[in-house]
């Protein structure tokens, strides 16, 4: 009897282990999961906040792509008069009303973030994130919508203009010729935690040569530089290098940067940072990169303030 | 001092050894070996005064406590139960005092427990056990108690095995530590063997531990399907090749002394059931585990309820050697179940069907190491509904990270797969003797100390972000 019992509880065993497989392969590769575009995917990391702005962000974004073509040859046009060094808020496109409401939007940027901007406000073209590892979290597993990535691991601005990566469709380019060939309206740049280790005013220099370049390339385009995200305290803890203290610096010298260039600067710590000032633990596993599920909270936070 | 800084392995090993084989005596030989694993001990742990007194302070105990059961044999019983406690104390003490605080501060949330800071003596596992099975062996009569010092420390501290070694028999090793002799073609033998264990741990374990570790900084949750698998072979496949390099290390580095130190590993992803595999997956513990808890309490010569009873015991015991936390213990009952299940009708159809078997330790494998590497219990419950998403969605938020890490790391994986065969055992012997063997072997020391330094030289260049 007991022999019996055995038997029966052995093929119990193995035909729960072939169904769980079966149905796992089965939900793999027959159902439709697997092939739909990213659009219309099911987000399963909708926080309460992205509900609200996906409506009305998925309208105008259809449209708003005509204006494009016309843009490059405005940039030209301007660019013989406005030269170097004249940024965002002066530019005076008369194409369409997204344009000066942008201009409008820059002009009204103090250093720091502003974070009550009626919401009809949406970036008319396209964006570019310009960023390292952080910044390909947020390509993975953010939710920015009309946005270029030009992220890698282990970006610094003393690698950004020799790096090739491939850029949405474009397939691997340079920054340089990725910023010839398509016109952006907005361009984060989000650099600075691998250059910790090297000199801070060498760094500086570099990053504000980065800038300028950026600009000579895009004149028109509104350039918003991003403070870096803090470690967590356990991170940081015993490390000379990488802690928030050199963050923090990094960061303010960034801020001043675009204080004296009149750019935008977003520092989305106050999201994510603990009572200490660190990041705060519950948002990360390795104390560096934000866990994936976050990605979309700083893209909200993103579209709200940049 | 660790075996794979590139300092120690280019710089203070050659000399150490150097010395080793001018010294004229066998006593000489010991006392720099015994010198040398203390130094380096202690300079590994410099931080704190407490592992290497503690060290010292456990050769002698037990050593004088051994003498003391030879000599006074009316009174040999309660000697043995005060050094095993006095030994096993310090284990129990550093592994679980913390643990035990924090469940009792969770458990009592008006009182503010302290929450203890030692760090945990490195090592301080495996020479405990080495201690308890000298004194049992003791205890048994199965070895004389050491008259000599010297000898004694030396067999519980050599630096070969001292942080995370093969646990091994003082009678195994006693008379090799009287001769202290070695041959040239030993030292050969030995140093092949330390070069093939570095690349196994370098080469292989070192690369793989990086697609653990996305799966981890991604977040459980956001892991599609296939790279939920990738994720979880890859860290199956570092954890052996990290662990099993290592103790290619020490049989080489003790073959390089003159000892001829036990086997650890013996293609353990080839084995047919979990019982076969436990036999051959750290292989010194469970041999350990058999003859002093298994054994003693009755083995399986006393009935079905008995030898369920003693294979729990053994179990939990191993979870609980290998970490606290409860997701250590749920890993030592989960392969309890299972090798209590291999006990009956279950195991007999593993044998007489070997594709089955194949199919059942290819699933197995991995998802016993699921409690091990997830870093608790919920997360490893989330972990295996990613692996098995049934009525969710396979996929994750971003669609094409399994293709993305595959580019990366499938070639690694590969080769990890193959080398986890017989294969690579039965090239080398194959092709041992052959003039090429030698260059390809030192190509792959060279290798390994490339990515080691450039590990380690410049943080800032390969810490990247």
């Amino acid at each position: 009897m007991k022999k019996w019992m055995e038997y029966l509880a052995s093929a119990a065993l193995i035909c729960s282990i072939v169904a769980v497989f079966s149905l796992t392969v089965w939900q793999m590769f027959c159902t439709d999961n697997w092939v739909l575009p990213p659009d219309e995917r099911e987000r399963p990391h909708q926080t309460v906040l992205s509900v609200q702005h996906s409506a009305a962000e998925s309208a105008p974004a259809g449209g708003e792509k005509a204006p494009q073509p016309s843009a490059p040859a405005m940039g030209e046009a301007l660019a013989a008069p406005g030269g170097e060094g004249q940024k965002a808020e002066t530019h005076t496109q008369p194409a369409a009303p997204e344009e000066t409401t942008d201009a409008q939007k820059g002009a009204a940027d103090a250093p720091e973030e502003t974070a009550d901007l009626p919401e009809e406000e949406q970036s008319a073209g396209m964006a570019l994130l310009i960023g390292d590892s952080r910044g390909v979290g947020l390509a993975e597993y953010g939710d920015l919508e009309d946005t270029d990535f030009f992220a890698d691991v282990g970006m610094s601005v003393y690698s950004v203009w020799k790096k090739e990566i491939a850029v949405g469709e474009r397939g691997k380019t340079t920054l340089e010729d990725l910023l010839s060939a398509q016109s952006y309206d907005t361009i984060y740049l989000m650099l600075g935690i691998n250059e910790l280790g090297y000199d801070q005013d060498q760094t500086i220099r570099t990053y504000a040569d980065t800038v300028e370049r950026i600009a000579g390339l895009q004149p028109e385009a509104r350039i918003c530089l991003m403070a870096n995200l803090h470690v967590s305290q356990r991170r940081a803890a015993g490390d000379r290098v990488y802690n928030n203290e050199n963050l923090d610096a990094l960061n303010g010298r960034i801020a001043q940067l675009a204080q004296e260039r009149e750019l935008t600067y977003l520092d989305v710590n106050p999201v994510f940072d603990d009572e200490s000032g660190a990041l705060d633990g519950q948002y990360t596993s390795d104390g560096v990169h934000l866990l994936a599920r976050y990605g979309d909270t700083w893209c909200q936070w993103l579209r709200e303030n940049g | 001092m660790s075996l794979t800084d590139p300092s120690v392995l280019v710089g203070i090993l050659p000399a150490a050894l150097l010395i080793y084989y001018l010294l004229p005596l066998a006593q000489l030989r010991m006392l720099w070996l015994l010198a040398v694993s203390l130094g380096g001990y202690a300079w590994a742990t410099r931080g704190s005064a407490l592992p290497i007194l503690l060290l010292l302070l456990q050769i002698l105990f037990s050593y004088y406590m051994a003498l003391l059961m030879q000599h006074q044999r009316s009174r040999a019983g309660l000697y043995y139960r005060i050094a095993v406690a006095g030994t096993l104390g310090w284990l129990l003490l550093f592994k679980y005092a913390g643990a035990a605080l924090s469940t009792l501060d969770a458990a009592l949330p008006g009182l503010s427990v302290p929450a203890p800071d030692w760090a945990f003596p490195v090592g301080l596992s495996f020479y405990t056990f080495q201690t308890i099975s000298y004194l049992t062996d003791v205890r048994r009569g199965t070895v004389p108690a050491s008259t000599s010092l010297l000898r004694y420390g030396t067999f519980l501290a050599m630096f070969p095995k001292l942080v995370s070694g093969p646990l091994v028999r003082y009678g195994g090793i006693a008379p090799q530590l009287d001769a202290c002799r070695v041959t040239g073609e030993e030292i050969g033998l030995g140093l092949r063997r330390l070069i093939l264990g570095l690349a196994a741990k370098t080469l292989l374990a070192d690369p793989l531990g990086g697609l653990w570790r996305a799966a981890e900084t991604i977040g459980y949750d956001s892991l599609s399907t296939p790279l939920a698998w990738m994720a979880l072979v890859g860290f199956s496949l570092q954890l052996y090749f990290d662990f099993w390099g290592y103790s290619l290390m020490a049989q080489g580095l003790g073959q390089m002394l003159g000892f001829g130190l036990p086997r650890n590993f013996d293609c353990p992803y080839l084995a047919r059931s979990m019982t076969d595999f436990w036999r051959r997956w750290h292989i010194t513990l469970g041999a350990w585990f058999r003859d002093y808890v298994y054994i003693p309490l009755g083995g399986s010569r006393r009935g079905r309820a008995v030898t369920a009873r003693n294979l729990l015991t053994v179990w939990l015991l191993t979870g609980i050697w290998h970490g606290t936390g409860w997701t250590y213990l749920a890993w030592g009952i989960l392969l309890f179940l299972l090798i209590w299940a291999e006990k009956g009708a279950f195991g007999r159809l593993l044998a007489a069907h070997p594709h089955l078997a194949r199919v059942y330790m290819t699933l197995a494998i991995p998802l016993s190491w699921l409690p091990f590497a997830a870093s608790s219990l919920g997360g490893a419950a989330v972990y295996l509904g990613r692996l098995f998403p049934l009525g969710g969605s396979a996929a994750g938020p971003f669609p094409g990270d399994w293709v993305k890490y595959g580019q990366s790391y499938g070639l690694l994986l590969l080769a990890g797969l193959l080398c986890a065969t017989r294969l690579p055992e039965r090239f080398y012997r194959r092709y041992r003797a052959r003039p090429w063997m030698l260059p390809l072997l030192l190509a792959l020391l060279a290798l390994c100390l490339w990515r080691l330094l450039r590990a380690g030289n410049d943080p800032f260049l390969y810490a990247q972000f």
